[in-house]
């Protein structure tokens, strides 16, 4: 990834369009992430119970485990790469740097697919924890987006 | 490299988590024994493997560039090593995911090939993260 984080970036406009570029494409991504991860396990905490965990009234099986290590497995690595490469080109502009925003998105990431593991068997509490965090990493990553465009527009 | 210090170490504790779900479903699936990976394999058609092998490629060959290229950056580092430690790796990861086409047929010998090499994918990589975090000029 270093030709991410050159000290050529602000002379070298044709790079700087480039990283714009992709930044772009990431936030495109976030959003469709979310629209994505709401069709299939819901972001509202009833729908998200319900898939994860099923309802006996409504006749709704719970998620079966290979299949939730699957949905854990993506998501970990999609959130690995989105953010790896977001933060660096971040670390990189920025002169005074939030190393708390970087921990916090880190952090979220990381804990929202062990709390939506720890969901599956310890009950309903894991899953609005895991809401939380996977709602906030990608507020944390589009706000890295925001300020990306702001340095390079 | 120092400013991207703490990237990289939130991104090995996302590589381990990784291996760590990858590990979870291969034992839900194989059991970790030769009969329950020849027997999770052998009925797989040639479009459920792909299915599987395909994005495994991308990813697993995308984390073994991230590991190995930041030996090309450190000063100090025997290139030499580097250059048969990140052929091995790409060749074990190559065999862990070919490994389950053959299983097919002679589940036995390539289903000891797929788990040997699974193990090693999963030792090699911690021995990367390993020297980048502790030992960054001694490799």
């Amino acid at each position: 990834m270093k030709f991410l984080v050159t000290k050529e970036l602000e002379q070298n406009r044709l790079l700087t369009l480039q990283v714009l570029l992709l930044t772009a494409i990431l936030t495109l991504f976030l959003f469709s992430d979310l629209v994505l991860h709401h069709y299939q396990i819901g972001l509202t905490p009833t729908q998200a119970l319900e898939t994860i965990l099923g309802n006996e009234e409504a006749f709704l099986e719970p998620m079966l485990l290979p299949a939730l290590l699957e949905r854990i497995h993506i998501d970990i690595f999609i959130s690995m790469v989105t953010l790896m490469l977001l933060i660096v080109i971040y670390i990189r502009l920025s002169k005074n740097r939030k190393n708390k925003m970087i921990h916090l998105t880190f952090l979220s990431a990381i804990l929202a697919p062990i709390s939506l593991l720890f969901g599956y068997f310890y009950g309903e509490v894991f899953i609005f924890i895991w809401l939380g965090l996977f709602l906030l990493w990608h507020l944390f990553a589009l706000y890295f987006s925001v300020y990306i465009f702001r340095k390079l527009i | 490299m120092m400013h991207y210090n703490l990237a990289l170490k939130y991104f090995f504790v996302m590589t381990l988590l990784l291996l760590l779900s990858g590990l979870g479903m291969f034992v839900l699936n194989t059991s970790l024994s030769i009969e329950g990976t020849t027997s999770y394999y052998a009925p797989k058609s040639l479009y459920g493997l792909l299915e599987t092998v395909s994005p495994h490629l991308f990813g697993m060959g995308l984390i073994i560039f991230i590991l190995t290229h930041f030996f090309a950056i450190l000063k100090g580092v025997k290139q030499e090593n580097i250059k048969t430690f990140s052929i091995l790796f790409v060749l074990v990861m190559l065999v862990e995911n070919v490994s389950g086409f053959f299983i097919m047929e002679d589940g036995m010998f390539f289903a000891v090939i797929k788990l040997l090499s699974a193990l090693l994918f999963i030792v090699y990589t911690c021995v990367a993260m390993w020297k980048l975090l502790f030992l960054k000029k001694s490799f």
